[in-house]
């Protein structure tokens, strides 16, 4: 058995393990949430990742013209040909207005807030590893992103930075239990916080617990971000209550929260690298 | 002429290591991008585990050790929730799929089958345990039941396709 433990790839494991587990630990005490390793590992396959979602991307449209051509089966070659060349610019047409409605929103948001400064960046991967919803963008230090950086959609809220590379970062959605904000019911003003649910089911819906019975907040309102904390600015929309339920824990009740967006859908988003106020609680002014 | 027939072997060597390198990396990229493998009621696969089951098992622990170290740094850069389980736990996972093939067990479809499932259920299970347990609160059983045991469940559906398209490469029998 002492044999064993003296062949040269057990000690080779040992060798790896202890340095992983350095990486690690030196990626905690420099709190950005990734190894020197893992960042190197996400500047080389970015551009595959950029190239397998594009591909998937691909696929998708590919999938849905021929799903759309076996419903016009019937119909004769040249009707066809045309359905399909309407469905393209149809296509086309739609992904030039979500996006032109997306911007408009955007520089809606821009007016409203000179102080806020944005890079915008597209979704690289999903983590679809974990339960808990969380997304890899294409921006990183090297655009100025920072950890807990929000990311909005619009006016929306779709999370805050997790970690960060110097060309990609990670991105922890409302609808995961790691993600916390506090917030306001914009009807009654009623404070509290949002965060995940446990079960991490539903990739666009969050919960305001803490609840009490007599509470103002009721299906309908809209939550919005209070702005303390000195990372999230105010007034982003997190979303509009569509639930009230009783907590399995305690006395409580919460307020199941869904988003205007469908964050797994999201192609891109933007990332909050600024604004007036931030880190003013972090440093305790 | 020794010397020559050992460059020939170091080069088919090389060739079959870089093919199982770039097999890892495109099972990744599969695994990884939402929309390029099914995900049935949001049911992940974790193929890159079988994978390095049977990479370890054809090409013995020290590469396969390497092999798994690879595919797990690979997955904890795109991770949120773990800085290096990944990567200790796919480069544990090579190693013990290879010395065990050295040392005690047959290299064919059926210990494929056997470690890989055995290899899936204890990575998913220390997985939530170490990542996700925290979080999950009340929920914890069903998350673990829900999510990560028929994660598993999926995920061995495709050991003999992995294994199949594994021996191949690495041209073995044995």
């Amino acid at each position: 058995m002492s044999r064993f433990f003296k062949t040269k790839a057990v000690k080779m494991l040992g060798i790896i393990i202890a340095a992983l587990l350095l990486g690690a630990v030196i990626a905690s005490v420099a709190h950005s949430g990734n190894s020197p390793l893992s960042t190197a590992v996400i500047t080389v396959t970015r551009p595959l990742q950029q190239l397998s979602t594009s591909l998937s991307n691909y696929l998708d449209g590919f999938c849905d013209y021929f799903r759309s051509a076996e419903a016009l089966k019937g119909e004769n070659a040249e009707l066809k040909q045309k359905i399909a060349d309407y469905q393209g610019e149809l296509a086309d047409y739609e992904n030039v207005k979500r996006t032109l409605s997306v911007y408009e929103e955007f520089l809606g948001v821009k007016e409203e807030h000179p102080d806020y400064q944005f890079c915008s960046a597209e979704v690289l991967s999903r983590n679809t590893n974990s339960v808990y919803s969380s997304i890899i963008l294409n921006k990183g230090e090297s655009s100025g992103v920072k950890v807990n950086d929000p990311v909005i959609y619009g006016k929306n809220l779709v999370g805050t930075v997790e970690s960060v590379t110097p060309f990609s970062c990670t991105v922890t959605t409302i609808s995961n239990p790691k993600f916390s904000a506090a917030v306001y019911e914009t009807r009654s003003n009623e404070i509290g916080f949002v965060t995940g649910f446990d079960d991490g089911v539903k990739t666009n819906i969050c919960k305001m617990p803490g609840l009490k019975k007599d509470s103002g907040v009721a299906e309908g309102g809209v939550i919005c971000t209070l702005g303390i904390g000195g990372n999230l600015p105010k007034d982003l929309i997190v979303g509009t209550v569509s639930e009230i339920g009783k907590s399995k824990q305690d006395i409580s009740y919460f307020a199941q929260i869904e988003s205007n967006i469908d964050i797994d859908d999201i192609k891109s988003a933007f990332i909050i690298t600024d604004f007036d106020g931030r880190g003013i609680n972090e440093a305790g002014q | 002429m020794d010397s020559d027939r050992l460059n020939n072997e170091n080069r088919i060597n090389l060739i079959r290591r870089i093919k199982l390198a770039v097999i890892i990396l495109i099972t990744f990229l599969i695994q990884n991008t939402a929309g390029l493998f099914p995900h049935p009621w949001g049911i992940p696969a974790m193929l890159l585990v079988p994978v390095i089951v049977c990479t370890g098992m054809f090409e013995r622990e020290i590469p396969g050790m390497i092999f798994g170290l690879f595919a797990g740094i690979l997955l904890d850069a795109f991770s949120a929730e773990s800085l290096c389980f990944h990567s200790v736990a796919l480069t544990l996972t090579g190693f013990l799929s290879g010395i065990l093939i050295t040392r005690l067990l047959r290299n064919n479809l059926n210990t494929s089958i056997l470690l890989s499932i055995i290899s899936l259920l204890v990575y998913n299970s220390a997985y939530f345990v170490f990542c996700i347990w925290k979080s999950a609160g009340a929920s914890a059983l069903n998350v673990y039941t829900g999510k990560y045991l028929t994660s598993a469940a999926y995920t061995a559906l495709f050991i003999p396709v992995i294994y199949l398209i594994i021996r191949t490469v690495s041209g073995r029998k044995k």
